[in-house]
């Protein structure tokens, strides 16, 4: 589903191994405490698509804020590319948040001030490594990548859903991360703009090398992954490859 | 529908319209009150410390009748809030061949005596003080004139000798008066000028020389009647010319009783009521003058506590118009300040409005709790506003209640509260116009369009209108131009007020409409601050264009408010300055007559060169000896010689010519600058001199008494010869030139400013150089050689002066000014400085007024961009990167602002200081042009505002700094 750039050369470095070791987050909330994270944990290899499942509350999008750099856990490690991120500064959270992470979101969070096009230039702004001519020309071939160049120009209130959300792809892939981290990236999109970013998303593993996780309810989309791991109560349940995941939830009648 | 449901509504909706429009309404009524207050209280400062000044508070002049004065004093003592009664008994007479003078039997030369006695001794000045309080007969001697009058007296007279005046006759002369010398003293005729101007409020001639007799109160008692009779005689059957000697002009005098009369001040005065006063003190004084007229109908009654009431009515009246008229940029302010609050409040309360119309509310319904509470918050602020205007007062300048009460005007705070509440309600209609029109989708959706879709900046025709207005005038300013069309001066003196916040509204609402220009400046300001994050900041800001333009002209309004003031103030003061420094001429003037000059008193031919041959010998010697003294930089005579002849000035008798003997050291020694040239500058103007040319003053340019390019009849020679001499040039003021001096003033509630004008008046003059050969055979009298000597810097003229004095001795200069001494003495104009202060305030509650709204679009501002900030935090931002942004956010249209409003700032304070010296009170030294005074404060005023925004910017950064992006997503 990739629309390949002519060049490419978009993307040089290739997905990145994930592996976490009973990882554990606790929230307080007034006087109660909520264990989020309760013991996690899992490894993706590189490239792989993952699938992370479970109910609401369960722990799904905690672990995606641990595994993104986002938060820090109480306890137990989180290696990404062979580098215990645990161990990590605030600053350089910043830099494997700017540089080794591209997330996507549900509610998209396109900068509303900014178009498309300059949307997709920020991280690479900010990480202040193209010269501004390279930083444009990079951000067209991604809109390109992900079938929006056309509407390069536009503000993120003036594209689709489906729309913003192939921008917010290809702002997540602005700084050539190893790994995308996706929190119900198709929650708000219709079903013919389901299968286009599921499309995408799984492209960027098969083609581009990516690792890909993706938080999501949807069978649809967790069908679709290379393996599904499965969350209750914020433990790992269950890891499956998709073809069993698939059987069981035919099983279970879902 | 109900009310019962709207007025539910309001504790939902209500809380924070109205805490929010309380707090702009309070703000804006405590800032008017106060101000009222306070320039209320600076006009009662003002008024009170004119009045210290008056020694009296009225003065009754009794000419006839004198045997009764007594009768006049009681009358007037049981009057009712007179407090005390003193006599001042003031019998002047010229000497004339008719009558004379002689002392230890010698005829004296003096021209002018006067006989005076108080019933207070206190009320003379302390040379006249009698020896002995008892009657005895006898007399103080005071003298005053040049050396060569006194310094006969006080060489020869012998205490106890004769004083006496007689009166010639055929028959033999008759004796009016004789006294007993029991004391000498002498006086400088200055002073004796001041003691009178002190004592009765207004000038009185005094000739350059003359003798005063002080005598006991009883004496005068027992001789006024024949003494009364005995000078009017002399005074009509004299046959005095009046003015009919070249510098010995002056009036005939009436023998008189001058009754000072103080009122009780505690009981008719307060600077709080000055209405009132007035009009407690007319009714005092007039029926002192009535008492007076029932003993003497022709008794003159003057009050200058009452005219000077009368003058701070008149002024408190006007500053008071002034005052409201310069309100209205921080009215404007408060405006856009409640706009964007109620913006602030729409934000806010959206998502409240959206869950409450999804359940089923109606739009009317909220917008009435809405409006009910804006206006309520409205009037509640107006009514905190006027508690706090009012009670800051008291705290601050120690008003005591009972005078607050007074001060407490119903019907200004009416206007005031009625004001504030009308902004809170109008600006609030956009909250309530909004609860409106918000659907209940729309109002329940997590984002709002964007500003910028809801606000189309576009260039409106009284935007182009304020624009062109403001400009016309601000132009008008700088190029000292004013509207001559009298149906339009009231328009324009209107604008003076208008024109900066009408300029700096057009042209910013011009920048704004000019989407590209817009973003370019604020690319060039957002660059060196938000670094990588420039295009983020400036499409943030560029999204909300409204609020960018409100930041920008509530900044621009600050910072030109903040500003002009001083800038007026100080170039104002720097004019002022430099018109004393031209009438001055040099650091150090020094004054000789004619007549002290060695061989000056026996110049006995009227020619010009027969004179200048005996003169310039004994000056040149003087200016060497001066030049010699150490930190003299140059000295430079000019001589000053009286023409006979009263066809130039109608009244004046004759015209001054100045004579200078070196065009160039002249104008190397003396302060000057090109616009005291008429027509061509200054220099150009006197080295046409030294081609045996004259310059003619401004005042006979401008009585049409001559015309430059044309021969001036100067003079006749000693054969009657009409002497002509060719017109070069006009000057208006010839530096060092001036008769009149600081301390000559005509009262001491005269404003510096005024005096300085009457320097620059019309005067007529001529001016030539002293070997030009036309002037060599004309007739005149030499009367004063002025040397002006410049010092070295720093040099402190007081121990220079003492110097030079050493040197000249015996010479012994006339008079003696330096500049250090005189500026002190310049100091406010009350217009100017009250005007000024208000300003102040105004700036002060300006300033507050502003920092409240640009508080305000900070708030919202970064109510918008928080969530903005944290996906950037997620996605690698830095806090360093991220504060940057925010303070570029906050800073970036302020920057632009302070640029807009500081330049604004300036123009309108040099227009202002231009403006001001066109309003009629001031014409001081009109001649020269204002110079643009930009004083360090200035600049001080700019940094401690941009601290202060800085000090916001890093507060409203502050949650930037948090430990973890994911706190900052949840914030």
């Amino acid at each position: 589903m990739i629309q390949r750039s002519s060049d490419s050369g978009l993307f040089k470095h290739q997905g990145l191994n994930i592996m976490t070791e009973a990882l554990h987050k606790k929230y307080e909330i007034g006087v109660d405490s909520v264990t989020a994270v309760d013991g996690a944990s899992i490894e993706i290899r590189p490239s792989m698509t993952a699938a992370l499942v479970g109910v609401s509350g369960c722990g799904k999008s905690t672990l995606l804020n641990l595994l993104g750099g986002i938060d820090r856990p109480d306890k137990g490690s989180i290696t990404v590319g062979g580098v215990d991120i645990t161990r990590l500064s605030e600053r350089d959270l910043e830099e494997y948040r700017l540089n080794k992470i591209g997330f996507v979101f549900q509610m998209f969070n396109l900068l509303p001030a900014l178009t498309a096009v300059e949307n997709v230039k920020l991280p690479m702004t900010m990480a202040g490594k193209l010269e501004k001519g390279e930083r444009h020309c990079r951000a067209l071939n991604l809109l390109q990548l992900v079938g929006v160049e056309k509407r390069a120009h536009k503000r993120p209130d003036e594209l689709s859903g489906g729309e913003q959300q192939r921008v917010a792809i290809a702002v997540a892939l602005a700084n050539d991360p190893g790994i995308i981290l996706a929190d119900e990236p198709t929650a708000n999109l219709d079903q013919a703009n389901l299968r286009k970013i599921l499309a995408l998303l799984i492209g960027l593993a098969s083609e581009c090398k990516k690792t890909i996780l993706i938080a999501t309810h949807d069978p649809r989309v967790s069908s679709e992954t290379e393996i599904v791991i499965k969350m209750a109560e914020g433990r790992i349940s269950d890891v499956l490859k998709a073809e069993n995941h698939i059987r069981k939830l035919v099983s279970l009648g879902e | 529908m109900g009310t019962t449901r709207f007025i539910h509504y309001i504790p939902v909706l209500g809380r924070n319209a109205f805490l929010t429009f309380f707090a702009i309404t309070s703000l804006t009524v405590w800032v008017l009150v106060t101000t009222n207050v306070v320039t209320r209280y600076a006009i009662k400062g003002y008024t009170e410390e004119q009045l210290k000044q008056l020694h009296w508070d009225a003065v009754i002049y009794q000419s006839q009748d004198l045997a009764f004065h007594g009768d006049v004093k009681g009358r007037i003592s049981k009057i009712k809030n007179v407090e005390r009664v003193e006599t001042l008994g003031l019998l002047r007479m010229r000497l004339t061949p008719a009558n004379g003078i002689r002392i230890g039997g010698r005829v004296s030369s003096a021209p002018w005596f006067s006989i005076v006695s108080s019933s207070d001794p206190a009320v003379l000045p302390s040379e006249f003080n009698h020896a002995s309080p008892r009657d005895d007969g006898s007399a103080t001697l005071v003298m005053f004139g040049p050396q060569s009058f006194v310094g006969v007296y006080l060489d020869q007279l012998q205490i106890g000798s004769e004083l006496s005046l007689t009166q010639k006759n055929p028959e033999g002369d008759l004796q009016i008066f004789s006294t007993r010398i029991q004391k000498v003293s002498q006086v400088e005729r200055g002073e004796l000028v001041k003691w009178i101007i002190g004592q009765v409020g207004s000038t009185a001639y005094v000739p350059p020389m003359g003798l005063i007799a002080v005598v006991s109160p009883e004496r005068l008692d027992a001789e006024v009647v024949r003494l009364e009779r005995a000078f009017k005689v002399l005074r009509t059957g004299a046959g005095v010319e009046e003015g009919g000697e070249v510098g010995q002009e002056g009036p005939a005098y009436s023998p008189q009783i001058i009754h000072l009369v103080s009122l009780q001040r505690r009981v008719l005065f307060s600077g709080w009521d000055l209405e009132a006063s007035l009009t407690r003190v007319s009714n005092a004084v007039e029926e002192v003058r009535a008492e007076a007229r029932k003993v003497n109908y022709n008794a003159l009654v003057n009050s200058d506590l009452m005219l000077t009431l009368e003058k701070m009515v008149g002024n408190s009246e006007m500053v008071g118009i002034v005052g409201l008229l310069i309100s209205i940029p921080i009215l404007w302010m408060v405006w856009i300040l409640s706009r964007s609050l109620a913006g602030l409040v729409s934000l806010n309360e959206r998502r409240t409005i959206g869950l409450m119309r999804l359940r089923g509310a109606s739009g009317s319904a909220i917008r009435s709790a809405l409006a009910f509470s804006i206006l309520a918050g409205g009037l509640a602020g107006s009514v905190a506003g006027i508690l706090l205007g009012n009670l800051v007062p008291i705290f601050v300048y120690k008003v005591t209640p009972a005078q607050m009460i007074k001060i407490i005007e119903p019907e200004l705070l009416l206007i005031f509260a009625v004001v504030a509440a009308a902004v809170a309600y109008f600006s609030g209609r956009r909250v309530t116009e909004y609860a409106t029109r918000i659907t209940p989708r729309e109002a329940s959706a997590r984002t709002s369009p964007s500003e910028s879709q809801m606000w189309s900046p576009a260039f409106t025709n009284f935007q182009l209108l304020a624009l062109l207005v403001g400009g016309y005038k601000i132009v008008l300013w700088i190029a000292d131009y004013s509207v001559q069309v009298s149906w339009l001066q009231t328009i324009d003196g209107l604008l003076n007020f208008l024109a900066a916040p009408l300029f700096i509204y057009g042209f910013t609402s011009f920048i704004i409409s000019r989407s590209k220009t817009v973003r370019v400046l604020l690319q060039g300001l957002a660059r060196p601050i938000a670094g990588r994050l420039e295009s983020f900041v400036v499409e943030n800001l560029m999204m909300k264009p409204h609020r960018v333009a409100s930041a920008i002209l509530i900044a621009s309004l600050m910072f030109s408010m903040a500003l002009y003031p001083k800038i007026t103030a100080d170039s104002f003061q720097d004019k002022i300055a430099r018109g004393l420094r031209v009438n001055l001429g040099a650091d150090l003037v020094l004054t000789f007559n004619v007549s002290d000059l060695p061989g000056g008193a026996e110049l006995r031919s009227n020619v010009i060169r027969e004179q200048v041959d005996k003169l310039r010998g004994v000056v040149n010697e003087t200016i060497q000896k001066i030049a010699s003294v150490g930190d003299v930089d140059s000295a430079e005579p000019v001589y000053e010689c009286m023409i006979p002849g009263s066809f130039y000035i109608p009244g004046q008798a004759s015209v001054p010519l100045f004579l200078l003997s070196d065009s160039d050291k002249f104008l190397n020694s003396v302060y000057h600058e090109p616009a005291l040239g008429v027509g061509k500058p200054f220099t150009d103007a006197i080295q046409t001199l030294e081609t045996g040319g004259t310059l003619i003053s401004k005042g006979l340019v401008d009585f049409n008494r001559a015309s430059i390019g044309s021969e001036l009849m100067l003079g006749r020679t000693a054969s009657r010869e009409q002497v002509k001499v060719p017109i070069t040039g006009a000057i208006a003021v010839l530096p060092g030139a001036s008769r009149v001096i600081l301390e000559d003033r005509e009262a001491f509630s005269d404003s510096d400013v005024e005096f300085i004008n009457h320097l620059a008046q019309s005067n007529a003059f001529i001016t030539a150089k002293l070997d030009n050969p036309a002037v060599a055979h004309l007739q005149g009298v030499f009367s004063r050689v002025i040397i002006l000597v410049s010092l070295r810097n720093s040099a402190d003229a007081a121990v220079v002066l003492t110097s030079i004095e050493s040197v000249v001795r015996p010479l012994k200069a006339a008079s003696t000014s330096n500049f250090s001494t005189q500026v002190k003495r310049l100091s406010k104009d009350m217009f100017v400085s009250l005007a000024l202060e208000s300003l102040k305030l105004y700036v002060l509650g300006g300033i507050l007024v502003a920092l409240a709204g640009v508080v305000a679009i900070g708030i919202v501002n970064f109510l918008d961009l928080k969530r903005n900030l944290a996906l950037l935090r997620i996605r690698g931002g830095s806090p360093r990167l991220l504060l940057r942004a925010v303070i570029a956010d906050f800073l970036v249209p302020i920057l632009l602002g302070m640029i807009i409003g500081s330049a604004t700032g300036v123009l309108t304070g040099y227009g202002l200081t231009n403006y001001i010296f066109r309003i009629p009170r001031v014409l001081s030294a009109v001649v020269l042009k204002v110079q643009l005074v930009v004083p360090l404060l200035t600049w001080g005023i700019v940094g401690f505002l941009f601290t202060c925004f800085m000090l916001l910017a890093l507060i409203f950064s502050h949650w930037t700094f948090r430990r973890s992006a994911r706190e900052a997503l949840r914030g």
